[in-house]
């Protein structure tokens, strides 16, 4: 990986130093103010919120920061509530409205999501350089719209594909300084990993919804023969079993797919990526993230959402302290490069619209 | 100096870092490094809120910057005092934990506050704005619906039906407005005896219902609760209401799941449904007295449907079904009608 002569650099993991408790009183006085203010704030506070992960979260002793403009992102956030309810009451007045409304806004969603990447990007730094995204609109079309399309029209044999192309798009796209980001997966492990989790759906639902279905069939019989109550409690077996094997199905695939899915994506992703001459590395068990992932939900559950802040805090760190740098360099020779200020708007309406752009 | 507070400073061109000590000198901001000293003045320092113990940094005009890290942030704010700055009255909040617990309580206050009562007058604001002819819309598409559904085309003789609207509409609204409505007449098919308002003005009575009832004067009774649902713009209200509950919880469960979000929305949202037949009871029971029939007739009819669909069971006080229901309990709105009369 390096020049012979050249010294060896030591791998750099990343850190993150965020703790749960201090975030939690950040997080509930913004709360308080976003309610107060009818959400006004709410842009103030999401710039909050990236700085204190963007700058607990460090590498090579040097953290990153995030300095978005509140005002911007305050004027995408009116612009996507007003989309969003435009969308849900064009279905009341009639169902070709709402059609329409949903052909405008995927028209409009690759330029939403180009200008979003720009703008993320744009108002990250570390160590005082600039990331930068130079990935054009059309790029973006043929990324966002034309590759999900051909996706669904294949009945989504082209789906791995697809994914492919949008990842080439978003992390070639992407520069840091000077320097550019590469992405080196190949479609053939995207399709690995797509085969692996759908066979794991498939096991799981076999596994956990047979014997389900043996008892139903089993209660069923004996309903029959006269040992149960009336049709009514038929009924309502059937109604029961019905909702357990349709628990079973979800389970199975998010308790089981989604852990595994999710690990190996990462870890393909980041082992795939360089940054000049430097290179990532990413370790993340199924194992550890399924049971974070879990705690994390009855956490939530149980206290009524307040576990939020502390659930997000342990995910950020896992994710994070799972990821490595392996520099070709002593990292200080990056120079930065002039960009010019980017507008804040599509960042907020994806994120109204709940699409992931992250990695 | 001993309480010199450390940094790294970079000067925005390169990934370079040099350490440096920064100290209050002359009411100015000394920066020494290794190989350089810089003094800046107070005005040319951009200083953000602090934020917990995440490091914080100093920007300069030339597009360079320092970056304290956590260890020296106490000095660092002693340092910022004594330059003038004066620390964020935010960043106290997010400091206590007092303050994070009067912060919880203040936002469930508001937020009750606002799903009892901001909700519903910004609704009803929002629906007055709604023009009729987009009401006229989602009238036509949902009568087409409807039709497709569940209903079929109305069996009542052309006389009765007649007379029934000719009846109607020489009745006096309680204010003295006129309500503009649309009566029509359909076969209830599987939903059986029903009345249903719709956000256009269109009034759905089905024949089962007609023929449930023992004279025009129940039927009357009913027709005036409906428009009362007319009057008051009920369905965009509701539509709005559910919709901003919607997103709110969505927004607030966010990625924890879909699943969790459905069982509260479905509780906010019924609650605001009884709200609604309340009022309308109240339209009818004041319709009818301002025409000199008893708003009883309601009542008797409520009765009968009641016995229609729950043979078996008792009309009584409540229970934790009526949570989830739609409607106020029936004996609670048979008793309201009744003591109106």
């Amino acid at each position: 990986m390096s020049d012979s002569g050249a010294p060896v650099q030591p791998v750099q993991s990343f850190r993150f130093t965020g703790t749960g408790g201090e975030y939690f009183r950040i997080w509930i006085v913004n709360l308080c103010l976003s309610v107060v203010t009818l959400g006004i704030y709410s842009a103030w506070a999401k710039v909050q919120r990236l700085q204190y992960f963007y700058r607990h979260t460090s590498v090579a002793g040097s953290s990153f920061d995030y300095h978005g403009n509140p005002v911007a992102i305050l004027k995408g956030r009116i612009i996507a509530f007003v989309l969003f309810m435009a969308y849900s009451l064009s279905g009341e007045v009639s169902p070709l409205l709402q059609v329409a409304t949903f052909a405008v806004l995927a028209v409009v969603m690759p330029w939403l999501i180009q200008r979003s990447l720009c703008f993320r990007l744009h108002y990250s730094s570390w160590r005082g350089l600039r990331f930068a995204f130079r990935g054009t609109v059309r790029d973006a079309y043929s990324a966002y719209l034309l590759w999900p399309m051909l996706a669904a029209f294949t009945l989504y044999l082209l789906a791995p594909l697809a994914h492919q192309r949008i990842k080439e798009f978003q992390i070639n796209n992407s520069r840091f300084g000077d320097a550019d980001f590469r992405f080196q997966g190949d479609t053939g492990q995207f399709y690995i990993l797509y085969l692996l989790s759908l066979l794991i759906v498939v096991l799981g639902v076999i596994v956990i919804v047979a014997p389900l279905v043996v008892l139903v069939i089993a209660l069923f019989k004996w309903q029959a023969l006269g040992g149960g109550g009336s049709d009514r409690a038929g009924f309502m077996i059937a109604m029961v079993a019905m909702m357990v094997i349709w628990l079973g199905v979800l389970f199975s695939i998010y308790v089981v797919a989604w852990p595994f899915y999710t690990a190996r994506l990462q870890n393909m992703l980041w082992n795939n990526t360089f940054l000049g001459a430097h290179r990532f590395a990413c370790d993340m068990k199924m194992g550890k993230l399924l049971g974070l992932h879990l705690t994390n939900i009855l956490g939530i559950i149980f206290t009524l959402g307040l576990f939020k802040p502390f659930a997000d805090i342990r995910m950020a760190r896992y994710r994070i302290e799972s990821l490595s740098l392996l520099p070709a360099d002593d990292l200080e020779s990056f120079v930065a490069r002039q960009e010019q200020e980017v507008a804040a708007m599509g960042d907020e309406m994806t994120e109204m619209f709940d699409i992931d752009i992250g990695m | 100096m001993d309480n010199a507070v450390l940094a790294r400073y970079y000067d925005g061109r390169t990934t370079r870092p040099q350490e440096v000590r920064l100290a209050v000198v002359d009411g100015r901001l000394s920066m020494r490094g290794e190989d350089f000293e810089r003094l800046v003045p107070v005005e040319h320092l951009r200083v953000g809120q602090a934020l917990g113990s995440a490091p914080r940094r100093i920007d300069f005009p030339s597009g360079s910057h320092c970056e304290v890290g956590t260890e020296h942030l106490a000095g660092l704010e002693v340092l910022l005092a004594q330059l003038g700055f004066k620390s964020s009255r935010v960043a106290h909040w997010q400091s206590r934990t007092r303050h994070a617990v009067a912060a919880l309580a203040i936002t469930l206050a508001v937020l009750g506050a606002g799903y009892r009562w901001g909700l519903p007058l910004g609704a009803e604001l929002a629906a007055r704005q709604i023009p009729p002819q987009a009401a006229e819309l989602m009238d036509t598409h949902s009568l087409r619906l409807l039709d497709e559904v569940a209903f079929g085309p109305t069996r009542l003789p052309e006389a009765q039906r007649n007379r029934i609207i000719a009846r109607f509409d020489a009745l006096a609204t309680p204010d003295g407005a006129a309500v503009p409505h649309h009566i029509v007449f359909r076969d209830g098919g599987k939903i059986g005896a029903n009345a249903l308002a719709l956000p256009g003005g269109t009034i759905v009575v089905t024949d089962q219902l007609v023929k449930l009832a023992d004279d025009d004067e129940q039927v009357l009774g009913v027709l005036a609760h409906e428009l009362g649902h007319v009057r008051g713009r009920h369905s965009l209200r509701q539509l709005l209401q559910t919709s901003v509950v919607g997103m709110v919880v969505a927004w607030y469960t966010g990625d924890a799941s879909s699943l969790l979000a459905t069982v509260p929305t479905v509780l906010l949202d019924t609650k605001y449904s009884r709200d609604f037949e309340r009022e309308a009871d109240a339209y009818s029971a004041a319709m009818m007295s301002a025409n000199h029939i008893p708003p009883e007739r309601l009542a008797t009819l409520l009765d009968k449907l009641e016995k229609e669909f729950h043979p078996d069971g008792k009309v009584d006080g409540g229970s934790l079904e009526d949570y989830f229901s739609t409607h106020p309990n029936t004996g609670e709105r048979i008793k309201r009608l009744r003591q109106g009369s």
